[in-house]
């Protein structure tokens, strides 16, 4: 059977810009993931639905911010 | 919305609807808060005690945007945490309504509990207050036990104005028996 190696730049060539895209990355799935799981509950379960849009909205907001936020920051690295 | 999941009766009204009391959620949300501040802090002091050693601003300028990157993902850490808060604080609760009491006990996003009762098969109530700061807010724990094949208690803790609920819950529970032509074994302040 015919063997051949790959090639594989990030593993061997990871800079801490790469590092830090990479968690940035894991970091904004796990962001998303939460306010989606988030809004459902309080969407579904919540019992004032004008607060519950505005849970949404303030915890949306303030991730995305952040995020946002980091995101310029990886941009300067 | 939760009283579409509920279904309340068609002459069946909410009286009222009770979270935890408040200190609860102030004290998780501002301890996430210090904790989110602590890097700084630590940071600050650190580089007010190191700088006689050795110059701690070369690290801070070479390494500026890779710090605030981290300190910035330990913040939206802290931030998920207090969503968690909210989310224990905004779905737990006691629905009372005139036929029945609904409660929610919500432990993070996967674990719910809900339990109702009707209000004719109210046996016993009681309320605990413990410690400093419970007394001077007016919040504590609240059991209601209930009859029928098994004895069965609904508890939860940290309930604001649990005298005040618990004559609501009796007042209603009197009502509902007096409109079922039952007697109830409670009194109206509570006593037997």
């Amino acid at each position: 059977m015919p063997t051949s190696s790959l090639a594989l730049p990030f593993f061997t060539e990871a800079t801490t810009s790469t590092v830090f895209l990479v968690l940035y990355i894991f970091l904004c799935l796990v962001f998303v993931g939460h306010w989606l799981v988030a809004s459902y509950h309080w969407h579904t379960f919540g019992s004032e639905r004008k607060i519950s849009n505005l849970s949404i909205t303030i915890y949306g907001v303030g991730g995305l911010l952040l995020l946002g936020t980091m995101g310029l920051l990886l941009f300067a690295l | 919305m939760l009283y579409e999941r509920i279904k309340l009766e068609s002459d069946e009204e909410i009286l009222q609807v009770v979270r935890k009391h408040w200190w609860i959620i102030t004290t998780r949300v501002l301890s996430a808060v210090v904790s989110m501040l602590m890097p700084l802090i630590l940071f600050g002091t650190a580089q007010g005690l190191l700088s006689d050693y050795f110059d701690t601003t070369t690290v801070t300028t070479t390494y500026q945007i890779e710090l605030w990157f981290i300190y910035l993902g330990w913040v939206l850490f802290h931030w998920i945490a207090i969503a968690n808060f909210w989310t224990d604080h905004y779905l737990d609760l006691w629905a009372i309504t005139n036929r029945r009491i609904v409660a929610i006990e919500q432990s993070g996003f996967f674990h719910r509990f809900l339990s109702s009762f009707r209000l004719e098969r109210l046996q016993d109530m009681n309320i605990s207050v413990k410690g400093i700061i419970p007394t001077l807010l007016n919040f504590g724990r609240i059991e209601a036990q209930t009859a029928g094949g098994s004895n069965e208690e609904f508890a939860t803790n940290n309930m604001p104005d649990p005298r005040g609920l618990k004559a609501l819950i009796i007042r209603a529970a009197d009502e509902r028996q007096r409109a079922l032509g039952t007697q109830n074994p409670l009194n109206s302040d509570g006593t037997l």
